[in-house]
């Protein structure tokens, strides 16, 4: 099935041109994001000017002030001013209040700078060059006094969104990362180093995820297909199980959707970001989800089609389901904007809870596991209704 | 081991109130080339999916190699069956190899790359083994898909109208290829509505309107029906009680071996035998 789908010119435009038309796209509506234009003011500390000699690499306009009393007060005048900030205050611990999107990859690239400060401090720390879910040992001064412990990073997010920041007028986006070092515990680290800023990694993970959920295209528009082609009668008559037909033909959509991500991340390395968007467990659960929750629906559609219309044409519910899906899960708007009443509803949708568990994943470290593992549940339900119900032929 | 490779014993169908079938037996013997034929919503295609578990059947009992089916027949006797059924295709995008070996992989067959070869060798379509499948002509995809039929090396073949959609002479090629194998030993049982085809390569015909209406070979269908053969003989004066055709003179005849009989006594210098209009034939047993 592979082989035939890469032979053919319609579903090598889905599965390759389409997702990099739409990498290409929205790379060029995002592609102001990489030079940030925001302000950074970081309180006066021993550490400010390193800080900022570091922001200051990534293009942004860095400012280092007196402290500021009422840092939220502060960056609502800016706000008022049209002018989104973010403020760095550094008093031993460091917490970062901002008015900008672009707080998040402040944030990312304080824990980034300060990191790389106490390596400069201490030479004999040992590290193998990442710092995803590993404990760093590391010596650190406090108090001034040398500790030896063990490191982490620990990051706590107001519970608003960009978008609902934006929306309510108050344009206050607090981050609060608690830089603190402490004994035992992992690193989250949100991995922000060569400048990608959330809005792009969010695009980054909507896509991933769409390409699992756009499974509920390539298995219908398969099993249609293997209709026209007599293939179904084959599979009838296979001595093979319905089930193991029918994952075959879900292997193979599946397979498409890798060689989808694959490009995407391929592209995505090329241009210079990191890939590890689509290596994050957050993101690859939620890969998994969807892809059960578009072969289910796919299946169904599958089904629902042969029920009705005995399979003859191309099934034509796949795409708008599919679009409708997407939109109200948040992949294309942010699912804010929907009006209250819908997104009460639709954010118990499996591909919604994806969509907020990866991202949430990727970009703050936070997982939510037992409200995706519901979402999980259901997908695979699904998933097991479209298997059982599928009768591989219409005996007519 | 049973003579009689498929059974059909009493089989009806209906889609809602429309008949597809009604009451159909007929046998299928050894070695034989059994054709259904008939014009087209006779329920030719309902039959033979119908005997392969593709569609449901309301009443009767199917047979294979002795082994009663209800719905999909067991991989043991299925094994034993190729079929090639109506909208059947292959993956336009792999090649012909491909797409046999993907066909091997379904219908759960081992087959090795020398019996792969064989089976587009039976069929001539070594030539464009690697060529892709949509880029053969009607013919050549006609030539794969009866060698994907013949993977496993079965002894019964099920086709539904092999020379459909096909130009005069793809049909009779293929048609030839189908006899050869027939003479090969594999029985085959086929439907068409075409009347010269199951006339010139069927052993047995049987007549489907929804309900068979007659079951024979050519010459007893001819028999029954009064079809009668056509003589004609040039010789040097006319024999008594014989028509004048042209320069010739014609007689008709029951059968082949009356021919003999016709000529005992007459100086022929040329003859020649014609089979009986069958389309005449056919036309009283649909009127029937």
């Amino acid at each position: 099935m592979v082989k035939s789908s890469v032979r053919e010119r319609q579903v090598f435009f889905w599965v390759i041109i389409f997702p990099l038309m739409m990498y290409i796209i929205f790379g060029v509506l995002l592609q102001g994001e990489d030079k940030p234009r925001v302000a950074v003011y970081i309180s006066n500390s021993s550490t400010a000017e390193g800080l900022a000699e570091r922001l200051r690499r990534y293009n942004m306009t860095v400012e280092v002030v007196e402290g500021i009393d009422d840092p939220i007060n502060f960056l609502k005048k800016q706000a008022a001013l049209g002018r989104p900030a973010v403020y760095v205050a550094t008093n031993g611990n460091v917490t970062i209040y901002s008015t900008s999107v672009y707080g998040q990859m402040v944030e990312g690239l304080v824990e980034r700078a300060l990191y790389f400060q106490q390596l400069g401090e201490f030479h004999n720390i040992t590290m193998n060059g990442e710092f995803r879910n590993i404990t760093m040992n590391l010596l650190y001064v406090e108090g001034g006094v040398m500790h030896n412990g063990t490191y982490k990073i620990d990051v706590v997010m107001a519970n608003v969104s960009a978008i609902s920041v934006s929306r309510n007028g108050t344009h206050i986006l607090v981050t609060i990362p608690r830089w603190s070092p402490q004994f035992g515990g992992g690193v989250h680290y949100v991995d922000l180093s060569t400048g990608i800023g959330s809005v792009k990694v969010a695009w980054l993970v909507r896509m991933g995820l769409m390409i699992g959920f756009y499974l509920m295209l390539t298995v219908a528009f398969t099993m249609y297909g293997l209709h026209a082609t007599g293939f179904l009668k084959r599979l009838y008559l296979s001595p093979k199980s319905k089930y193991v037909c029918l994952l075959a033909v879900a292997l193979g959509s599946l397979v498409l959707s890798l060689m989808s991500l694959f490009t995407i991340a391929v592209l995505t390395y090329l241009v210079g970001h990191p890939v590890s968007v689509f290596t994050n467990v957050g993101f690859l659960v939620a890969f998994i989800s969807n892809v059960m929750f578009g072969l289910g629906i796919g299946l169904l559609i599958s089904v629902a089609d042969m029920r009705l219309r005995s399979g003859v044409t191309p099934p034509v519910l796949p795409t708008p389901l599919f679009l409708l899906l997407a939109f109200l899960s948040g992949y294309f708007i942010p699912a804010e904007l929907l009006p209250e009443g819908i997104l009460n509803v639709v954010q118990n949708l499996p591909t919604y809870v994806a969509r907020v568990f990866a991202e949430t994943a990727v970009l703050y470290g936070l997982y939510d596991w037992w409200r995706f593992t519901t979402a999980f549940s259901a997908s695979m339900a699904i998933l097991v209704g479209g298997l059982l119900l599928h009768p591989v032929v219409k005996r007519q | 081991m049973s003579v009689v490779v498929v059974e059909v014993v009493g089989v009806s169908r209906k889609y809602g109130n429309v008949t597809a079938l009604e009451d159909v037996s007929f046998e299928v013997k050894r070695g034989e080339m059994f054709c259904v034929m008939g014009p087209n919503g006779a329920g030719k295609t309902t039959l033979l999916e119908g005997i392969l578990g593709l569609r449901r059947l309301d009443r009767g009992t199917v047979r294979l190699f002795g082994v009663e089916v209800r719905g999909r027949p067991p991989f043991d006797v299925l094994r034993r069956v190729g079929y090639l059924l109506e909208g059947m295709n292959l993956e336009p995008a792999l090649t012909a190899w491909e797409n046999l070996r993907l066909v091997a992989a379904v219908g759960g067959v081992k087959t090795s790359d020398g019996e792969l070869r064989a089976a587009l060798e039976t069929v001539g379509a070594l030539e464009y083994a690697k060529r892709l499948y949509s880029k053969l002509s009607a013919g050549q995809k006609k030539r794969v898909l009866l060698a994907a039929a013949l993977l496993g090396r079965p002894e019964l073949l099920i086709l539904d109208e092999p020379e459909a959609h096909l130009d005069v002479a793809s049909r009779l090629e293929i048609m030839n290829l189908v006899k050869r194998l027939a003479a090969g030993g594999v029985t085959v049982l086929f439907s068409t509505h075409a009347t010269d085809i199951a006339v010139r390569y069927a052993d047995r015909i049987a007549m489907l309107n929804r309900k068979i209406l007659a079951v024979g070979s050519v010459e007893e269908l001819v028999a029954k029906f009064g079809g009668k053969w056509k003589v004609v003989v040039r010789t040097k004066r006319q024999p008594a009680g014989q028509e004048r055709d042209g320069g010739l003179y014609v007689t008709y005849v029951n059968s082949p071996a009356e021919v003999a009989e016709v000529l005992r006594d007459v100086e022929a210098l040329e003859i020649s035998v014609h089979p009986p209009d069958l389309g005449e034939v056919f036309r009283k047993i649909w009127g029937s």
